[in-house]
């Protein structure tokens, strides 16, 4: 963690030195820092940015995401009740790029900029609970569903994901004042699950192959979000 | 130009969006099943005939304080001998253990047997409870056993004109006999206590050799020598009966059971020279005080009756008393048991990586030194490590042995104090019979119309034997589909019968591998199997087995 925190700080100053020496460098007295708060899909959090030309952006960000529902589904015979937790953490160093930098570009275009960079999860926990909707009725016995157990499945990705989206940075709303919007993804490692299950379904443990392929391909974890940041 | 850019921007927007549905179900073909096993506490009786007929007509009676929890297999209130198994199961809901036990009588009764009633005590120390119960045929003697059966002509009022004696001799290699002597004018009254009337008068009587270790198959109360209660001359008393004679005497009169009479009727029992008896601590002689104890199916409990004076006539020993019943009779000793159950763990290197082996443990007890009468035995599918218990053993010396699958001895252990409490453990020696290759055997299961197979996966003991012979003998319990055993011989075609609740399979002539996974499923060409004998019936069976599962 302490690596990939000082890796996203060496790049962000690299970049911060390589746009000091450029030729095309931004005009002096312009405001370059940039500070403020976001709310997406990937939770809520804050940001810091850093204009190191006119073309390129560099920019720090920290979210956290608690998310959490329950389901009723109907799986084989029985209906479960499944509850979704999941807690996303991430630090987050990007590198913008502006692809229409020029004066005919238009007011919303020329703020567009396509980002890339890297994501280091502090916090990455996914897990799903199934519990017994009903009662189990086996011959004439009745079995009460808290008796029956739960079938718990937990996935986990690698701590270190590459990130690449398109941003708005930078509308003004008055003032220093100014919106940010973003639209992109996580490109994430193969998730790895591991299921556990006890008492009377402590034997569908034997599922983990099916879930594991089911989630094979989610490995795009989605961001949008918009935020309000002050420029000094 | 502007084109461009927006097309660049929706590309990058679709791309993203795609990313997102792409992703599959992550409930897809997921199916979560209760496990087929609901019960943690199962006694398995199984259930034989001193014949060796089957007992699958048996009728089975489930009483007692704790009958209301007891299911079968299928979680019914319908108890059935199947395959030579009774299945009992504790209701799952139910908590059990030392502190709360369940008590129940079972009772079994069937054509030319004698009924038993076996009280089941369930601690919930032993998952699953194995118990060997003989019903007593009494039209066809066996081994260990002399059996008669005979008429007696009754006068027009229903009572003998004179007296009447009938003899039973002794089975064969024992010494034990009996004799009982009707006095004439004796009436015949049934349960109820009326007089029956008639003049064709049956005479039913068993003697066993009380020497032999068949004998804790069949005696009375279904729990072997030892007893859980005994009516003694002081109170009731769990412990263990040790038997010097022994005999069981029926009536019937035109049809009617007969259950005493109104007048007493003299006993003899012959008694085994051999007996040591325990007050003395010396073989029986004359003069020895013995006590009588008898057992009635009405009421089944065994009681004391009364002391009897051994007495030698003619060179052999014997006890004469009076009684106004008839009813298994017993001339021996009371021995009070033990305050704790002795509890024994059972190691074993072969036994090891979860290798089973069915193992037998009988427990003696000793007379100089040496193993005397077979007290109690259990069966155990056991394992490295595996543990079980012994309720009601007497405060005496005892002897623990243990066999293996074809009755070779794989341990012996001198006890002097069984009631110590504490955990004994014994040490198995290798089996003869299994030093083949660790074998595996994987069940699995699929649905005839689904893609995967079944997760949850049935527990049911397993037999073998060779192709082509017969007598098939345990394999041990598969559970959750699977065992593991050396009793397997790699290359050899063997028979199996699987017996799963109310339900017996048979699969013939299969050649043991090394790792023998099969799946039941109708896929023939995709070497699913569904047994060799009436498949289709099987496949008909593994549909609703999957309907009820949901599948």
């Amino acid at each position: 963690m302490k690596q990939l925190l000082l890796l996203s700080f060496s790049m962000l100053s690299t970049a911060m030195i390589s746009a000091q020496n450029g030729n095309d460098a931004a005009s002096a007295g312009e405001q370059r820092f940039s500070a403020g708060i976001h709310v997406g899909t990937q939770g809520f959090g804050v940001h810091v940015g850093y204009q190191l030309h006119h073309r390129w952006l560099a920019g720090l960000a920290a979210s956290y995401a608690p998310y959490g529902y329950t389901a009723t589904r109907t799986l084989g015979k029985n209906a479960y009740d499944i509850k979704m937790k999941e807690q996303l953490g991430n630090v987050q160093a990007l590198i913008g790029w502006k692809p229409f930098a020029g004066e005919h570009a238009g007011r919303f275009l020329h703020k567009l900029y396509i980002n890339g960079g890297v994501a280091a999860f502090y916090k990455q926990e996914a897990n799903a609970t199934a519990t017994p909707k009903n009662d189990y009725q086996y011959g004439d016995i009745l079995i009460k569903k808290e008796d029956l157990g739960t079938v718990n499945a937990a996935v986990q990705w690698k701590k270190v994901a590459p990130y690449a989206g398109l941003a708005l940075r930078g509308l003004s709303l008055g003032g220093n004042v100014v919106f940010n919007a973003d639209l992109g993804t996580y490109y994430l490692s193969k998730p790895e699950v591991h299921m556990t299950a006890d008492n009377l379904l402590s034997e569908n443990t034997s599922q983990e192959a099916t879930v594991q392929k089911n989630l094979d391909n989610y490995r795009w974890l989605p961001v949008l979000q918009v935020g309000v940041a002050y420029k000094f | 130009m502007t084109k461009n850019r927006i097309s660049f921007i929706a590309l990058m927007f679709l791309a993203v969006v795609g990313m997102i549905v792409a992703c599959t179900n992550p409930f897809k073909d997921l199916e979560i099943s209760v496990s087929s096993n609901v019960f943690k506490n199962v006694v398995n009786l199984e259930v034989g005939s001193s014949a060796g007929t089957s007992m699958e007509n048996a009728t089975v009676a489930i009483t007692g304080p704790d009958a209301d929890k007891i299911y079968n297999a299928e979680g019914k209130k319908l108890f059935k001998v199947t395959g030579g198994f009774l299945f009992l199961a504790v209701d799952p809901n139910v908590v059990v253990n030392e502190q709360a036990p369940l008590n129940i009588n079972v009772a079994i009764a069937a054509a030319n047997h004698l009924g038993v009633q076996i009280p089941v005590k369930i601690t919930g120390s032993e998952k699953i409870t194995m118990r060997k119960v003989v019903l007593l045929n009494t039209a066809a003697a066996a081994a260990d056993m002399a059996i008669k059966n005979t008429s007696v002509a009754l006068g027009a009022n229903g009572t003998p004109a004179s007296d009447v004696t009938v003899n039973i001799p002794p089975p064969a290699g024992a010494s034990e006999s009996a004799t009982i002597t009707i006095p004439a004018g004796t009436q015949f009254r049934d349960a109820n206590n009326n007089v029956i009337s008639g003049t064709d008068l049956k005479v039913s009587m068993v003697v066993p050799k009380t020497g032999s270790e068949s004998l804790a198959e069949v005696f009375p109360g279904g729990t072997g020598l030892t007893q859980p209660a005994i009516q003694t001359a002081s109170g009731t008393s769990a412990g263990a009966l040790l038997p010097g004679g022994m005999s069981e005497v029926s009536f019937s009169l035109n049809g009617t059971a007969i259950t005493n009479f109104s007048k007493p009727v003299d006993l003899g029992i012959s008694l085994d020279p051999d007996f040591v008896n325990p007050e003395t601590g010396q073989k029986v002689k004359a003069g020895d005080k013995l006590s009588v104890f008898s057992f009635s199916s009405n009421n089944p409990i065994w009681k004391h009756e009364q002391e009897a004076t051994v007495q030698s006539t003619g060179g052999k020993l014997s006890v004469n008393f009076s009684s106004t019943h008839a009813t298994w009779f017993l001339a021996g000793n009371f021995v009070e048991s033990c305050d704790n159950a002795l509890k024994i763990k059972l190691t074993a290197d072969w036994l090891k990586n979860g290798v089973t082996h069915p193992v037998t443990v009988k427990v003696f007890s000793s007379a100089g030194g040496n193993a005397d009468k077979l007290l109690v035995q259990k069966s155990i599918t056991a394992t490295d490590g595996s543990e079980l218990r012994f309720d009601d053993l007497p405060q005496v010396a005892i002897i623990i042995k243990t066999f293996d699958a074809d009755g070779n001895g794989l341990s012996e252990t001198k006890l002097s104090d069984p009631c110590n409490g504490n955990q004994q453990i014994i040490s198995l020696a290798a089996s003869p019979v299994a030093g083949n290759p660790k074998t595996t055997m994987q069940l699995y299961v699929r649905c005839p119309n689904q893609a995967q197979r079944v997760n949850v996966l049935p527990t049911f003991y397993l037999y073998y034997k060779i192709h082509g012979q017969t007598g098939y003998k345990l394999l041990g319990i598969v559970t959750n589909g699977y065992i593991s055993t050396t009793l397997l011989d790699p290359g050899k075609k063997y028979d199996f019968r699987a017996v799963w609740g109310s339900t017996v399979k048979e699969v013939n002539d299969v050649a043991v591998k090394v790792d023998n996974t099969a799946t039941v499923g109708d896929n023939a060409a995709g070497g699913e199997i569904l047994g060799t004998k009436a498949g289709a019936t099987n496949l008909e069976l593994l549909k609703e087995k999957c309907k009820e599962a949901g599948l």
